[in-house]
């Protein structure tokens, strides 16, 4: 009897993982053939051997432009999903995601003080943003995103996990606010470019920028892991964590850093890109049907990375001259996604009580 | 205990125990020394908001006392790693935390955070100890299942088998025996102290349960309204009044003869009840409920009882108001003296 329980309960795992592993490379695969140029998967594969009979306009088509949006949308992906599965954890919220801290508000204030406030004044920012430009955006959503996590760490420092929340929550609201204002007093020219970058997309990321992305978001995510055991405690509350050797008040700091930086890197180079962070833990939860952060680190990692692809192939909208705004997507995808994974799990109480 | 020296494991000197609430202290209690010896079964009894939690709270270091310090195995608590002292000490806390889709076996398996490496991987020994923890705890034949689909008193004994994986030589438990039906208290009771006498352990046990504190645990610490604390043997304290003097109110009284509460209700009908044995006594109580006082058969009483026993039935001879009446059934005699007092 023991035997088959055994059996059964490793086969599912099994399964789970292949399958998300294939669907993830499947995923990847049509991101790279499907956009405004459709290519064979052959074509794909032969510049990837690099065969020198290839077009070189479709070699760089793929290598310059496709790949690295590729890319991005995987470690956008994973990156939101893991600091989600960090902050539901830590707050014991469901609806707890990336952006609960104020990040995302954090780095529009700071693209609406560029584009909006401080461009129209001689800093030259192009509508077809180019290579400065793009700088100029990631430099001004990472320090707003910088300036916001400062604040609510330094508020959380005084208080217990569910102020932090409040506060983080609050602080988006004022900031928010200054945001509209801004939107109030700016031309509709400049308007334009702010609400672009609202959108959210993955397709400004080159190679260059993709160096310094990819460095921050796959260390922090190594990092993630060696929290595996703090976060398995902290299901029971702070006062079981603490009991069995955490050290709270340094782990919560520690996992809000680590989802902030993954959040407002994410959000500095490619805009706030909504409910990938909320959807992804749900659905490992419900998948893999556990609590335990050994199995959800990983798999919000996958699932995170495959949902942010898919969501990217359906923005580009296979037939479509013009690329649909990524943030729509995943909104439009991402809260049914939730909805049928809380069904399944049957009853939230139970999980975050 | 074989051993003539026993291991103090955990003590305290005089502490002042409380909170701060806005840069200001606010003191629950003041205790005088506290010491659990291996081998230990107390437990802390009190009326609610006396500060039990809070004491314990304070000597499981989940908050630092106002004054004074807490010493285990003769280091002060801030000398003390987190994981070294997750070694020594468990909680099991009121709280009941919000267990996701955890399985049995995962929560217990927590417990093994203090001896585990940096990602939690069980080694056999961890395993080990996990499964005797569940054996102990009578909770193997749900290890596999999620503990959202268990009971109270399934999550309770899981709660307290996950205390008992992490291996340590004391344990401390906020009213564990709260959501338990009566069985199952006695059963808890029972276990722990048998593990107090086998593992050696050291236990401190708050609870509400006066009667079971008194029956199963070595030592009793009784903490007052007033903030005080009272340390002693169970029979030493009830004998010397303090647990009647804790817990009476204008209300209630605690009654050393029967280990019962009696509800005062100033009733200037009195009743005596002759009669040996268990059924006496539930008659006592009956007439106690119905609002007489019980009193003694010299104090002439309105109603006296006297139950007899002719073979196997018994009988009561109820003398009222002159007359005497006679019920062959205790059902009877509730019934019938009930409406007595209401006339």
């Amino acid at each position: 009897m023991s035997k088959q329980a055994t059996s059964t309960f490793l086969f599912r795992p099994v399964v789970l993982w292949s399958l998300l592993v294939f669907g993830l490379l499947l995923a990847a695969m049509l991101s790279t053939c499907i956009g405004t140029l459709s290519f064979s998967p052959k074509t794909v594969f032969e510049i990837l051997v690099n065969n020198p009979e290839v077009d070189p306009i479709v070699r760089q088509v793929i290598l310059d432009f496709r790949i690295p949006r590729v890319l991005t949308a995987l470690l956008a992906g994973a990156a939101l999903a893991t600091a989600g599965l960090m902050m539901q954890t830590l707050f014991r919220n469901p609806l707890a995601d990336p952006f609960v801290l104020g990040v995302n508000s954090g780095a529009s204030l700071g693209v609406a003080l560029v584009v909006l406030a401080v461009a129209p004044f001689g800093i030259q920012l192009t509508e077809q943003l180019n290579a400065s430009g793009q700088l100029l955006l990631i430099l001004a959503s990472s320090g707003g995103a910088a300036l916001t996590l400062f604040t609510v760490l330094l508020l959380s420092y005084k208080t217990d996990v569910i102020s932090v929340l409040i506060i983080g929550l609050m602080i988006s609201y004022v900031v928010g606010a200054l945001v509209s204002i801004l939107i109030f007093l700016s031309m509709a020219e400049r308007l334009q470019s702010f609400l672009s970058w609202s959108f959210g997309t993955y397709s400004t990321v080159s190679w260059t920028y993709l160096r310094t992305f990819a460095t921050v978001i796959v260390s922090v995510l190594g990092v993630s892991l060696l929290l595996v055991k703090p976060l398995d405690a902290l299901l029971l509350g702070e006062h079981y964590a603490e009991s069995v050797g955490t050290r709270t008040k340094r782990v919560r700091v520690i996992i809000l850093v680590i989802a902030s930086v993954l959040a407002g890197t994410v959000t500095g180079f490619c805009g706030p890109i909504g409910f990938l962070g909320i959807a992804a833990p749900h659905l490992s939860r419900s998948l893999f049907r556990t609590s335990n952060h050994r199995t959800l680190i990983p798999a919000s990692i996958l699932i995170g990375g495959l949902l942010s692809l898919s969501a990217d192939c359906i923005a580009q909208g296979p037939g479509l001259d013009v690329s649909l705004p990524l943030n729509a997507i995943t909104a439009l995808f991402g809260a049914p996604i939730i909805i049928i994974a809380l069904i399944r799990q049957q009853s939230l109480k139970h999980t975050f009580g | 205990m074989t051993t003539a020296q026993t291991i103090q494991h955990l003590s305290t000197t005089q502490l002042r125990i409380g909170y701060q609430s806005k840069g200001r202290e606010i003191c629950v209690a003041e205790t005088p020394e506290l010491h659990i010896n291996a081998g230990d079964f107390i437990c802390l009894l009190g009326p609610n908001g006396a500060g039990k939690s809070t004491l314990i709270r304070t000597l499981a270091g989940i908050q630092a006392p106002l004054q004074g310090t807490v010493t285990l195995d003769n280091q002060p608590y801030e000398s003390i790693s987190p994981r070294e002292r997750a070694r020594k000490i468990s909680i099991v806390l009121t709280e009941t935390p919000p267990l996701g889709l955890l399985d049995a076996y995962s929560l217990v398996a927590l417990g093994r955070h203090p001896h585990s490496g940096q990602f939690g991987t069980l080694g056999q020994a961890d395993r080990n100890r996990i499964d005797w923890a569940l054996q102990v705890m009578d909770a193997l034949k749900f290890r596999n299942s999620p503990v959202a689909q268990l009971s109270d008193g399934e999550r309770q004994k899981l709660l307290v088998a996950r205390a008992l994986a992490q291996e340590t030589p004391l344990m401390l438990l906020d009213e564990p025996t709260a959501f338990l039906d009566l069985s199952r208290r006695v059963e808890l009771m029972a276990t722990l102290r048998r593990l107090v006498r086998q593992e050696d352990m050291g236990i401190l046990l708050s609870t509400h349960d006066l009667d079971l504190a008194l029956r199963f645990a070595d030592r009793i610490w009784l903490l007052n309204d007033d903030g005080t604390l009272l340390k002693g043997y169970p029979e030493e304290l009830v004998t010397n009044g303090a647990i009647s003097r804790t817990f009476s109110t204008s209300a209630f009284e605690w009654d050393i003869a029967t280990e019962t509460f009696h509800i005062q209700e100033n009733s200037n009908l009195s009743a005596s009840v002759h009669g040996e044995g268990s059924i006496a006594l539930w008659t006592r109580r009956a007439l106690g409920r119905l609002g007489f006082t019980v009193v003694d058969e010299t104090e002439t009483p309105a109603l006296k009882v006297r139950i007899s026993n002719a073979g196997q039935q018994f009988e009561w001879h109820v003398d009222y108001n002159g007359c005497t009446k006679k019920y062959s059934s205790i059902e009877a005699f509730i019934a019938s003296n009930s409406s007595n007092i209401e006339r």
